[in-house]
């Protein structure tokens, strides 16, 4: 609870620029998805996603663990953002890009996606088109 | 009655949409938008006459039984209003009658359909069009682009060629009992809404630009007087930038293309009502 109370109070006061949950495909979707919306990029590190054990590439990109959230935060709010979340479990997993693609490194330390976003929409959408 | 701009929207038996179209109505700039509940007009404790602007809000009006709204339109047709000789539908026609507003969306405008109360071509109160399933056979939800008949008298699309609305219906397709009725509508330019193309130029029957195969891609229909006005998209459901499907990446401005038909129907009233 205190993790939405505090979420609320960010979205209150300004700071968050996107927020979108990890259910339905994960990380891995929500930052298709959220950079889709905005018509920008992203690239994000999964060795920085907080989690237990030894997990692969696949787990870390699409696990549905619940109670968590994808947030961009304009660099001018991060300090004020961390501030509030102090304490809690938040982790800077990478940043937003003007270039309209998704970049993804791997618990390898290598680049494990490179797409535009053109291409991860075609066929995010593909499926629904088709039904 | 005193200066005000006075909007009624009815609720009940499953209706889900009456409070985005009393908060469109208010952002349009009506003083008052009463949400009603058809067992009040019913009993006879609201009173039709003290409005200007009727509204019939989405739903699914009495469980879509017998098709959509048509259970709905039986009961307006039929039920006797409390300590009167009138139904409600007689009241709606006085209403209509002394230059007032309708405005049906969805369910409102399948039921304002199954009434009667349009097309209504030359007073004819028969049913003689219906809206019914789409073609694709599934629920319709998703935006669509709507040309604009500019000859038509309806009065809530003065001043527009284009508007961009979601849709979200079973039965939306439209269908008249005749081609010749189909061509006095089109002759009358009453047929004022029609799915097109993005350009708002090219009316189309493809699917998904015309989400339901509606005959000659009508999506929203006006009476000769253009007062009385009904369509399948929802305009109450786009009255700011962020209902737009792409508001996070294109710039809009603040208004909605929805709050314009409410706007037209406001200036209206306060030219010619009150």
């Amino acid at each position: 609870m205190l993790r939405y109370r505090t979420l609320n109070r960010a979205q209150q006061a300004g700071l968050i620029a996107s927020c979108h949950d990890l259910s339905d495909g994960g990380l891995g979707v929500a930052a298709a998805e959220t950079a889709f919306a905005g018509g920008f990029g992203a690239q994000i590190d999964l060795r920085k996603v907080r989690c237990q054990g030894d997990l692969t590439d696949i787990e870390v990109l699409y696990s549905e663990s619940q109670s968590r959230l994808l947030v961009t935060v304009s660099e001018e709010n991060a300090a004020e953002f961390e501030k509030l979340f102090a304490g809690q479990q938040v982790s800077l997993l990478g940043e937003v890009t003007v270039e309209p693609s998704l970049q993804v490194i791997g618990m390898e330390g290598t680049v494990i996606i490179d797409r535009e976003n053109s291409v991860l929409k075609e066929v995010w959408q593909a499926p629904l088109r088709e039904m | 009655m005193t200066q005000q701009v006075r909007a009624i929207v009815i609720s009940g038996n499953g209706t889900n949409c009456e409070r985005e179209v009393a908060n469109a109505c208010m952002l349009a700039g009506a003083d008052v938008a009463d949400i009603v509940h058809i067992s009040r007009l019913l009993a006879g404790e609201v009173n039709l006459n003290d409005y200007h602007f009727l509204n019939f809000a989405g739903g699914f009006l009495d469980g879509d039984d017998l098709g959509s709204a048509k259970a709905g339109a039986n009961r307006l047709r039929h039920a006797q209003v409390a300590n009167s000789e009138q139904t409600l539908a007689d009241q709606i026609l006085e209403f209509v009658a002394s230059g007032k507003l309708v405005m049906g969306v969805c369910n409102g405008f399948q039921l304002m359909v199954k009434m009667g109360l349009l097309p209504a071509l030359d007073g004819d109160q028969r049913q003689n069009t219906t809206l019914t399933f789409n073609d694709g056979g599934r629920f319709e939800d998703r935006w669509t682009y709507l040309k604009v008949d500019t000859d038509s008298p309806c009065v809530f699309t003065r001043g527009l060629e284009g508007i961009y609305l979601p849709v979200r219906h079973g039965e939306g397709k439209f269908v008249t009992e005749s081609d010749t009725l189909l061509q006095q509508l089109e002759d009358h330019h009453l047929s004022v809404l029609k799915y097109c193309e993005a350009d708002y130029q090219n009316i189309t029957m493809e699917y998904p630009l015309n989400p339901n195969g509606s005959t000659a891609a009508v999506a929203g229909l006006c009476d000769q007087t253009g007062r009385i006005f009904g369509l399948m998209p929802h305009p109450e459901a786009y009255v700011h930038r962020t209902h737009h499907p792409r508001w996070t990446r294109e710039e809009l401005p603040e208004e909605g293309m929805g709050l314009w038909l409410y706007k037209n129907a406001i200036t209206f009233i306060r030219e010619n009502l009150l």
